[in-house]
């Protein structure tokens, strides 16, 4: 071993001052190795983050999450809980050690002058005895703020302490205002503590007692993603037994509630902490794992043909060390040592550009991905690093050594020059050339549906008008319930609201609505038949008469709401978007349709909307929807009509709703245009980093391709330059090497036609949603490929050709 | 100084060698394609004695060079047998062939066949770290420079290949045949790639060399060289045609001392 070491030692030295002398294959190496090394560790660790790396808590694996399950009208569905059956769970269960209730919710931070939209975590103290957070200052929620105990306390997280509080070390005991209740700041956590994920993939900024939750805690029937819990199983408890014994607790009390009707059943599903968080991102960390892989093969074919060629450039050398007694295994090590110095310094950069890495995916994903904060150069990723660079530089070292004719390397010492040491056949030419054709094709034809996909949600008209259009949110005031005398008067406020800004001089016009036209995320309600059989779960609006005229969406059928002047609601009508309207009744009458939400409340179908496109939504549900009259069920939102070019501002607004009632807040003022720009922005990006990495294939295919011609046209040289001395053509050469050239071409296509439709069928029984395959799109690859092809391919033929023959006859 | 101006200084008479180092019988080597056989050897049978110094001549095709790489086993015969120290070494194994190169061949190539990338001194020690178990930096360090010295290049260590003249950089290919001790010093056309001063020297060293006991093979086109070994072997058709020896050599110590004075400059 020590010998081994010590002879190394020399060949690195040796090859440190060789790989000096060509700075081009250095370079281009150390280059396409980073790029793909860089990449490869960057979804290594995305991958092992989600799906191998423990959450970091006490006790990790041993927690999970409860969900209700639910059998309604013969489907069933989990995901959403109801506040009662949580709060039973929480009171009655005998089967955790430890269970806390967790409520996602946002709240705007109104001491604070930009009053920024803070995520808050209603929690219950077992939440932080589960998860057992180091303080940076203070405490966590005590078992004495506990259940209706109404003790009106907060914890920060670090990063908000330092973002909103300044670093304030005496926070403690001083009071914040979030939304319209004032806390007292009772702790900040640590700086790694790191919350678990939730519905929106974001850090809590906030905890709070649950009791200042704003759940509907009575009522069955109303679920939410936004409630959760944590617990771990006492010892002895299999998650099949908890399931069951929380499930018959919560059916029980679920069938006597008003929510259920006959044949519904509810149950207890036990998920595990880590599969709850990572959830279906596990599959996405895996494809992008597969891209990378791809990347990683076509990016090691380059190098090795690279390698093969140095290999030819470095027989004379390999020839004397084999005349001195080096044996096969010292040629190994001699190749060894160089890609072991090429792949250590693309190692290290490749650490540097996945640092990067993460940082862009910190920034671009993280509403998408879990647990990406978490991912750092850490000593997993330098293992895997240190492992992946030796492995591919005994590779490349031993692919090279493999080719080298050792019995002919004496012939390199003969000062002739004619033989040749380095054997690679042309059927191993062939098969590397193909081989890299058909990744790089493979990869192009992916990343055409990748960016045709991307491009057609980009491009998509939305089929109602955003030029122009603002959405305002505001928050509805302190004290606001959901009683009849209340939402009156909310319902009068959001009037003269909307009559206040309908003043301002740049409005042109003001529409209530509930949610913004297209937003992130999705709300559908139930819908039932005139029998009250479930007719499905649509997306829904609830709007006032000017929402379609503001929008400029045209009602196809029928006409729009009344204009409410009383602010005593009535909902008695519905209006149905186009498909949903096809969809419920194909023959065309769904006008004068009865439709209910609720057994007492039928609705009649007064109008049809045209369809408009929601951007990421492209199946046939996502114009499924229809609208309701407006009323103040939930914040207050308004689209707002100005004129052309004309802003609306925060600044603008504010003084007009403090004016009306000092509580007002205003959580969201977006144009259109602007919300639009956010939803595409994901697909934007995607078709950029798409591109990027198709051109980056087609450049390494490219390279690659050069690279394996290059040499064999060096092979060739003695025989061209014969060729050439006998008086033939340099076209009629160059016909006959391209003809032979361009032949693992179009096997390599062939190849990746194949694999193409295979990887096709696979795909699509794995993924849930549809993918549509544009054939023009991807046959659009196979002319940017022979293109690319033919000039890797012409490049290094026409050096051989346009030399003085008695160069090649020579061996200069 | 031309090849006629050569004087010779010093004549040494030459002990009878005895010991048979190494052997071929019948030895034979062709080569073959698809449709064409070449017979390079056809059956050489030769005994090279301690301290022996032979020449090889012929005219081009009669095998030289054949008889050069399977006498350093850089090739493998078709038939015949090879012994090295009474070992037979006709069908070793590649990793076999190799050591016995390392332990008991030293080879001076027509085109020197230094590596450009390591210094004079990595140069010359490079048989040596191929020995295995691998030998201490010290003793490598003590041979290289020994080795060196014989050559009077030992000024010389740090420089590169390519910063020395011809004949400077054959004197160190010379040093690196012999810093392994070889059994025999295997020598193709030295001064193939050097002008008649250079060449002179080279040649008086290797008789110098002989002198002092080393057994040296060499392949050479120019009768005057050829004729300095005391036994020239004349190659036709693959075979040994004709073998004639003086049993007398001469060193041109002149010409030596010339040059190593230039050098020390």
């Amino acid at each position: 071993m020590n010998s081994f070491l010590r002879h190394l030692k020399f060949e690195l030295s040796l090859a440190k001052s060789a790989l000096l002398k060509v700075p081009g294959f250095s370079a281009t190496v150390i280059a396409t190795l980073s790029v793909t090394l860089g990449a490869l560790i960057c979804i290594f660790s995305l991958n092992h983050v989600l799906l191998v790396k423990s959450l970091p808590y006490t006790n990790a694996e041993q927690l999970v999450v409860v969900q209700q399950s639910y059998t309604e009208g013969g489907e069933s569905w989990s995901g959403s809980q109801s506040a009662p059956g949580m709060l039973l769970w929480y009171k009655n269960q005998q089967v955790f050690d430890e269970f806390s209730l967790v409520f996602d919710h946002k709240e705007l931070v109104a001491d604070h002058p930009d009053q920024p939209n803070a995520l808050i975590n209603f929690v219950t103290p077992e939440y932080f005895s589960l998860l057992t957070p180091q303080m940076h200052l203070g405490r966590v929620i005590k078992e004495s703020e506990g259940l209706d105990t109404h003790q009106a306390v907060v914890v920060l997280s670090y990063q908000t302490w330092q973002k909103w509080y300044q670093s304030d070390t005496n926070i403690i005991g001083r009071k914040t205002m979030i939304g319209h209740i004032s806390y007292k700041v009772i702790g900040v956590t640590g700086e790694s503590f790191m919350a678990p994920e939730n519905r929106y993939n974001e850090a809590p900024n906030f905890w709070i007692p649950w009791d200042y939750q704003s759940l509907d805690i009575t009522h069955w029937g109303i679920m939410t993603r936004a409630l959760n819990s944590i617990g771990k199983l006492k010892a002895g408890i299999s998650p099949r037994q908890a399931s069951a014994q929380l499930g018959a607790m919560l059916n029980e009390k679920f069938i006597a509630s008003d929510a259920s009707e006959d044949g519904d059943t509810a149950g207890a599903k036990i998920v595990s902490l880590k599969d709850v968080i990572v959830g279906d991102s596990s599959r996405v960390a895996l494809l992008l794992l597969s891209g990378v892989i791809g990347l990683l093969l076509i990016a090691v074919t380059n190098v090795t043909n690279l390698f093969l060629s140095r290999a030819a450039q470095k027989q004379r050398t390999m020839a004397i060390q084999a005349a001195l007694g080096a044996k096969p295994n010292q040629l190994f090590i001699s190749m060894f040592a160089e890609s072991l110095i090429l792949s250590v310094v693309a190692g290290a950069l490749g650490l540097l550009i996945a640092g990067w890495g993460f940082v862009l995916l910190d920034e671009l994903a993280a509403q998408q991905l879990p647990r990406i904060s978490e991912l750092g150069i850490d000593n997993t990723t330098l293992m895997f690093t240190g492992f992946i660079v030796i492995f591919l530089a005994g590779v490349f070292a031993k692919l090279s050594s493999r080719v080298v004719n050792y019995d002919a390397l004496q012939a390199q010492l003969q000062s002739s020059g004619k033989g040749s040491g380095l054997q690679v056949s042309k059927r191993v030419r062939h098969f590397l050339i193909a081989m890299q054709v058909a990744l790089a094709t493979l990869l192009l034809a992916g990343a055409s549906v990748v960016i045709e996909q991307a491009l057609e949600t980009i491009l998509h008209p939305l089929g109602f008008n955003e030029e122009d259009v603002f959405y305002l949110r505001v928050d509805r005031p302190k004290g606001a319930n959901y009683s009849q005398e209340s939402l009156v008067e909310m319902n009068l406020l959001t009037l003269t609201i909307k009559s206040e800004l309908e003043k301002l001089p740049q409005v042109e016009k003001v529409s209530r609505s509930i949610r913004p036209v297209i937003f992130k995320g999705n709300n559908s309600m139930g819908l039932n038949d005139r029998n009250d059989k479930r007719v499905g779960s649509f997306a829904f609006n609830m709007v006032d008469h000017n929402y379609f005229d503001i929008l400029e969406l045209p009602l196809v059928q029928g006409k729009t709401f009344i204009e409410q002047k009383d602010p005593r609601y009535s909902i008695n009508e519905i209006i149905l978007s186009e498909s949903l309207a096809q969809e419920l009744a194909p023959a065309g009458d769904a006008i004068g349709k009865v439709f209910k939400i609720q057994p007492t409340q039928p609705l009649k179908v007064i109008g049809i909307a045209k369809d408009y496109y929601r951007p990421g939504m492209n199946n046939e549900y996502g114009y499924h929807r229809y609208y309701l009259p407006y009323a103040a069920f939930e914040d207050f939102g308004f689209d707002i009509k100005v004129t052309e070019g004309a802003q609306l501002t925060r600044e603008l607004i504010l003084p007009l709703l403090l004016k009306l009632n000092s509580k007002l807040r205003i959580r969201t003022v977006i144009s259109h245009t602007q919300q639009h720009a956010d939803l595409i922005y994901k697909h934007k990006l995607t078709a950029g980093l798409t591109i990027v990495l198709g051109l980056l294939s087609l450049l390494l295919a490219a390279a690659g391709i050069y690279g394996v011609l290059n040499y064999s046209t060096q092979m060739r040289r003695y025989e061209l330059g014969i060729h050439l001395a006998l008086g033939a053509k340099t076209h009629r050469i160059k016909n006959m090497v391209m003809k032979e050239s361009l032949y693992p071409v179009l096997i390599g296509m062939l190849c990746s036609a194949v694999l193409s439709v295979i990887i096709f069928l696979i795909v699509r029984q794995q993924l849930s949603f549809v993918i549509n395959i544009n054939i023009v799109g991807m046959l659009m690859v196979v002319p940017i490929m022979l293109a690319v092809a033919y000039i890797a391919c012409y490049i290094p033929i026409k050096a051989a050709i346009t030399e003085d023959p008695i160069k090649a006859l020579r061996n200069e | 100084m031309t090849h006629e101006n050569v004087t010779p200084m010093t004549s040494i008479k030459a002990e009878a060698p005895q010991k048979v180092i190494i052997e071929m019988k019948s030895l034979t080597k062709v080569f073959s394609t698809e449709s064409i056989e070449t017979h390079a050897l056809r059956g050489v049978n030769l005994a090279i004695y301690n301290q022996d110094y032979i020449s090889i001549s012929g005219p081009s095709g009669c095998g030289k060079s054949t008889l050069l790489s399977l006498l350093g086993l850089l090739d493998t015969p078709t038939s015949g047998q090879y012994f090295i120290d009474g070992q037979d070494v006709s069908n070793l194994s590649i990793n076999d062939r190799a050591e016995i190169r390392n332990q008991h061949i030293g080879f001076v190539f027509q085109a020197f066949n230094l590596i450009d990338e390591l210094s004079v001194f990595d140069n010359v020690a490079l048989p040596l770290r191929y020995r295995e178990p691998a030998m201490l930096e010290k003793d490598i360090k003590k041979e290289v420079l020994t080795s060196l010295e014989k050559v009077a290049m030992s000024h010389r260590c740090d420089h590169k290949p390519n910063q020395l003249s011809g004949g400077q950089q054959q004197r160190i290919a010379i040093a690196r045949g012999l810093v392994g001790k070889p059994t025999i010093l295997l020598v193709d056309e030295p001064t193939g790639n050097l002008d008649s001063k250079n060449g002179d020297a080279v040649m008086a060293m290797l008789a110098k060399l002989n002198s002092e006991g080393m057994t040296i093979c060499m392949v050479t086109h120019d009768p005057r060289y050829a004729d300095m070994a005391k036994r020239k072997l004349h190659l036709l058709d693959g075979l040994i045609a004709d073998e004639y020896g003086t049993g007398e050599y001469s060193v041109d110590a002149l010409a030596l001392e010339k040059l190593s004075a230039q050098e020390a400059k």
